[in-house]
């Protein structure tokens, strides 16, 4: 498996050339099919950060971008679009809207095939949702919550926990504390990751690739 | 009713110029709907997709949001377009975005949502405000019909409109095909260059071009 799990997305030249050194193609051979489901579940009505790392894609030269939404076609539509793609990016936004969307329309029974042969991008929500668990400020994915954590289980296709976006004054509300105490809680190693780090899995290959800071928490 | 229609987006200062005339606020506080259905059954690249968004993210609006009336549920995009001064339909397939904004309900909602609310179109996005979508053995744009069986438009406007007009990508939006389809059709047709668009403010009708547009019938 192939995976690139961000916190914001390709945010800075190390991410860049990480991503390249995993694609293994030219940018301008490389399909990437990116898939905006979080982006339209969550609750924040400013979607700055999909249009940001689309514009981000394109500065990167990537020869062709698609954008596939698993909900709003029938899979007759989506499966062929991720088959020809390169790379499967996951957008964020919200991770419970995006679990069970996922879920429903049966992209997470066909991805762990498709990532056989496809590089998997994640971004926030993306980067989430492949771990052990997951889990968000409530009030972030239901306008009507005050507070309180939402937690699931995520796919599980790597052996620990995201969070993302740490020592970003507008997600204060997810302490560090907070992820320590989830990572005893629910028994999964966390990796705490900024908006300038991701995490590289190449095969048994794990790296933390980053130019800014994250944090590893024992489970 | 206040409409925006355009070819291509905000392609020059003419037309940004209209947009903002239209808005009752200043652009950094005007929050902006941007409903990308129509693009969903366009297969392959979305450049000229991303260019459009990247074109309204360049601009200082309040807020930019995405909202696509076939993949959330309205309780939903009810509360989101609600709050937003401008709807923007974007490009794609016209049929598509149809058969979602009758389907979604959004129809149903579209006429008091524009009492107070601009109304800005993309290609399909200005095509569907318009009375026809396509006329009988028009093959300007050969557009898949998937489910809709007819080629009526919302008809907020009282005429029909073909965007893309001498396009390299589009050469099917030329003078032979237009008269043609024109023929067929009971309104008037406007052919609308991607520096081109169509200003409705109530009464008002007018055609903002830096570039060509032609009027048939």
């Amino acid at each position: 498996m192939k995976l690139l799990l961000a916190s914001q997305g390709i945010t800075n030249k190390s991410l860049e050339k990480a991503f390249f050194g995993l694609v293994g193609k030219k940018s301008e051979e490389l399909i990437v099919a990116y898939v905006p489901t979080a982006v339209y579940g969550a609750s924040s009505v400013n979607k700055s950060w999909m249009v940001d790392n689309l514009i981000s894609l394109r500065t990167m030269g990537i020869g062709k971008i698609d954008i596939v939404d698993p909900l709003a076609m029938p899979k007759e539509m989506w499966m062929p679009r991720f088959e020809r793609a390169d790379v499967i990016f996951v957008e964020g936004g919200s991770p419970a809207w995006a679990y069970e969307s996922f879920e429903q329309t049966g992209f997470l029974d066909v991805l762990p095939d498709l990532l056989k042969s496809k590089v998997y991008v994640g971004c926030s929500t993306g980067s989430m949702i492949l771990g052990e668990k997951v889990f968000s400020s409530k009030k972030t994915e239901f306008p009507n919550s005050t507070t309180g954590l939402n937690i699931f289980s995520g796919l599980g296709l790597v052996n620990f926990s995201i969070r993302p976006h740490i020592y970003r004054p507008d997600k204060a509300d997810i302490t560090l504390e907070m992820i320590a105490d989830i990572a005893k809680k629910h028994q999964t190693k966390y990796y705490g990751i900024d908006d300038d780090t991701a995490i590289l899995i190449d095969g048994e290959k794990f790296e933390i690739i980053s130019e800014g800071k994250w944090k590893e928490f024992e489970k | 009713m206040k409409l925006l229609l355009t070819s291509a987006g905000i392609s020059n200062k003419s037309i940004e110029q209209a947009f903002y005339a239209l808005l009752d606020k200043p652009v950094s506080e005007t929050k902006v709907a941007y409903i990308p259905t129509a693009a969903n059954v366009e297969m392959d690249d979305k450049s000229w997709l991303i260019n459009d968004y990247a074109n309204l993210n360049g601009r200082g609006f309040a807020q930019i949001d995405i909202v696509d009336i076939s993949a959330i549920p309205q309780k939903l995009w009810q509360p989101r377009l609600e709050k937003a001064h401008v709807l923007f339909f974007g490009g794609g397939n016209t049929f598509h975005l149809k058969y979602w904004i009758e389907k979604s309900g959004l129809q149903k909602h579209l006429p008091e949502l524009l009492k107070t609310r601009v109304w800005a179109g993309i290609s399909a996005g200005s095509m569907v405000a318009g009375r026809s979508l396509a006329s009988k053995n028009d093959q300007i744009f050969a557009e898949d019909m998937g489910e809709v069986a007819n080629t009526r438009g919302l008809g907020y406007v009282d005429f029909s409109l073909k965007p893309h007009y001498h396009s390299a990508y589009f050469p099917g939006v030329n003078d032979e095909n237009l008269a043609k389809a024109a023929t067929d059709l009971d309104t008037k047709l406007y052919a609308l260059d991607d520096q081109s668009a169509i200003v409705v403010n109530g009464d008002k009708f007018e055609v903002v071009s830096e570039g060509q547009w032609k009027e048939f019938n």
